[in-house]
């Protein structure tokens, strides 16, 4: 399995080295034909428990950075100061799930029968295993979920009661944290089971957790913007982006598909962002799964995280009304030079972490070119990708001018007619479940204790420094 | 009358504005090989860049920030180098292309500088040295001085020890995206501590994330006596930016 990925990897990236997974102890485990996914991670356990008890054996008093009095202040930004095994950010490749970057992921994961786009599902078996899954292993945890969809009637009620100005992002946090009725961990910790079985309970309710969000964000969209019309049964033999589509009210198949991908490429995104060290703290306190992942999901709905999807598309209607429909690139240059010139930020640009366009924003473009390209929207999302970095560099203002993943996906979304804009952080949520959830499983399975930083005043630290 | 004539300079500004952006726009970001957006790593492409510059009469060009956003930040590694036994405080901005930070640091400097602007093109250098010697009579220490040299910021012509402060501004953005990408800004950057006295600075300003230029630099600092810090910098419009100092060990 792992040779397989690795002979793939290096077909398609064979300039790079790879970057060592921790799968490479791992293989004799994961077997093809094996596809209980809980099994799998009860013979990964022990082997990851011992290579970090011996890794920190080794090396636990090694000193890996300075901290300064600025960085206290400045919210921790890059300070290193905790442990995400499913991704991180490399450089040059953008994100890479336990090694894989975005490319190499559509490449490997399996897709739905007679698509293209990787099945969530997939992804979330390589955030959790470290492997790349096989279609049945994939279709098997498709199955799992439709299984475990159903809401209790209290979350269902709860969700009805909610008035239609409370905010999407609210009752989709409040639905979950309210799930949490049906919560093993909770139940079995007050029954006092030993914390080497954490992770079972922890595995279960995630399981649970996951199938179950579609559901509680269909309820939400279907009342706020389907005048409460039914969700509809859960069919078991479609997969979890198509039952989502469908409990939404979306006939498209093309708009199952860019389920897949939207639902893949926003799981997880390195530990230190807020929902996913929300949902880490919080589960370190061992706060069950629900209550874990509620809280971070009122992170992910700051302004500052998860809503710069939604800014993106208010930005891009108003451009159109105030363009008046399609406009030559020269006018738009001038438009766009003009907005940078006068101190404005071009919403999706700017603030971009990679030396090259974020593979996020490629492929979610490259889907636009095969399924929309003629829509007015892209055309203009493309237009600005032509002319945009070209004026931040031209005006000095940046020399990584590219886009973000945010610069795009709403442009999609809406293609499908999917236009309510306050919605779409609540898809972002349902994707990021599941590298915050692999994660919390993972917590418990290594045992990762309670997250407790030592603050500090400013009498304090100016002490410590000896100022004045 | 009026009406019209204005209308008439309204839209030659406009035109002769869009020309300029015009032209500026194909070599920046034009299909070729030396366009700035896909090129950058390329010294063609910055020649081509300074010729167009010169080519419009551009006499100041400065990426991310200008000297009044930088000067508080960098002052105090000014102060802290002076050595009883040194004139001048001496620092050497790599990269300098058309930035006036260097000038302007130098004009308005209380103690005596000295200042390199080192660039691998000579284009900008020519620029600036004439711009210099323009200004040369408001200089508020007549013991400071600008000198101007062509130079790889891979392999510096000078001795060890010779600065007390190195500015990158957006040079290290560049390196990387060379061919030889990371490597060559590793060695950009360890040129740079070789330069340095013990003690001094090395200071980059860039738009690259901490998480992305925190791995490169302490990546290169590892095993050398050196310690890596940084500090956001806001501005009005707000992009952000970063200056990231790496400090010499003494």
């Amino acid at each position: 399995m792992s040779m397989f990925r690795t002979v793939t990897a290096r077909l398609y990236a064979p300039t790079k080295p790879l970057i060592p997974r921790f799968s490479n102890g791992l293989r004799k485990y994961a077997t093809q034909s094996q596809t209980d996914l809980k099994e799998i991670l009860a013979a990964m356990i022990p082997v990851k428990q011992e290579e970090i008890k011996s890794f920190r054996s080794q090396h636990g008093a090694s000193k890996i950075g300075d901290i300064q009095v600025d960085q206290l202040y400045g919210g921790m930004r890059g300070m290193k100061s905790m442990i995400c095994e499913t991704s991180v950010l490399d450089p040059e490749e953008g994100i890479r799930f336990r090694g894989l970057s975005i490319p190499e992921c559509q490449k490997v994961l399996p897709t739905a029968q007679g698509g293209e786009e990787p099945l969530p599902e997939g992804l979330f078996w390589l955030l959790v295993t470290g492997e790349v899954p096989t279609q049945a292993q994939a279709e098997w945890l498709s199955r799992q979920w439709a299984d475990r969809a159903d809401l209790p009637s209290h979350v269902v009620t709860m969700l009805d009661n909610f008035p239609g100005n409370l905010h999407p992002m609210s009752q989709f946090s409040a639905a979950i944290s309210a799930l949490n009725s049906e919560s093993m961990f909770a139940k079995k910790y007050a029954e006092g089971v030993h914390k080497s079985k954490y992770w079972e309970f922890a595995y279960e309710d995630s399981m649970d957790l996951i199938a179950k969000l579609p559901t509680v964000a269909a309820k939400i969209y279907r009342n706020l913007y389907r005048d409460g019309s039914s969700i509809g049964a859960i069919d078991p033999e479609k997969d979890w982006s198509a039952n989502f589509t469908s409990m939404l009210g979306y006939e498209e198949p093309m708009f199952t598909e860019l389920m897949r991908l939207y639902l893949t490429i926003h799981s997880d995104h390195e530990g230190g962002n807020v929902s996913a060290h929300t949902c880490h703290l919080v589960g370190s306190a061992l706060s069950d799964p629900y209550l874990s992942f509620a809280a971070a999901m009122n992170g992910l709905a700051g302004p500052l995280h998860g809503l710069a999807n939604q800014e993106v598309l208010v930005w891009l209607t108003k451009l159109q009304e105030d363009l008046g429909g399609e406009v030559s690139d020269e006018q738009l240059r001038d438009f766009i030079w003009n907005t940078l010139k006068g101190g404005q930020v071009v919403p999706g640009y700017g603030h971009a972490v990679l030396r090259k366009t974020d593979p996020r924003y490629t492929c979610q473009r490259e889907f636009a070119l095969k399924h929309l390209p003629d829509d007015p929207m892209f055309k203009l999302v493309s237009q600005l990708y032509k002319i945009v970095p070209g004026v931040l560099l031209e005006q000095g203002k940046a020399k990584n001018p590219w886009p973000n993943v945010d610069a795009h996906s709403g442009v999609l979304l809406q293609y499908y007619g999917c236009k309510e804009m306050q919605y779409y952080t609540v898809l972002f949520g349902v994707s990021r479940a599941l590298g915050c959830l692999a994660s919390y499983i993972w917590s418990r399975a290594l045992g990762l204790p309670l997250e407790r930083p030592k603050s500090m005043s400013t009498e304090g630290l100016k002490k410590l420094v000896g100022a004045q | 009358m009026l009406v019209c004539t204005g209308r008439l300079l309204h839209v030659a500004r406009v035109l002769s504005c869009r020309a300029r952006i015009k032209q500026f726009m194909s070599s920046v970001s034009g299909s070729g090989d030396d366009d700035l957006a896909n090129a950058m790593g390329k010294r063609d492409t910055w020649e081509n860049f300074y010729k167009t510059q010169s080519e419009q009469g551009t006499k100041q060009f400065d990426w991310f920030v200008g000297y009044e956003e930088m000067v508080d930040l960098v002052s105090p590694y000014l102060r802290k180098q002076r050595k009883p036994h040194k004139a001048h405080v001496v620092a050497l901005d790599i990269g300098c292309g058309l930035s006036n930070v260097a000038l302007q640091m130098c004009l308005s400097s209380n103690e005596p500088m000295r200042i390199v602007c080192a660039d691998i093109v000579m284009t900008p250098l020519e620029t600036m040295r004439q711009q210099y010697q323009s200004t040369r009579g408001v200089v508020r220490n007549s013991e400071s001085h600008l000198l101007f040299t062509m130079a790889d910021a891979s392999q510096l012509p000078f001795r060890d020890g010779y600065f007390d402060v190195v500015l990158d501004k957006g040079t290290t953005d560049v390196i990387i995206r060379s061919s030889r990408g990371s490597d060559l800004a590793k060695t950009v950057v360890q040129e740079s501590l070789r330069v340095l006295r013990g003690g001094g600075h090395l200071l980059q300003f860039s738009d690259e994330d901490p998480d992305i230029r925190l791995t490169l630099l302490n990546g290169v600092t590892r095993g050398v006596r050196a310690t890596v810090t940084f500090k956001e910098i806001s501005t009005s419009h707000g992009m952000e930016y970063f200056m990231y100092v790496v400090q010499k060990e003494n």
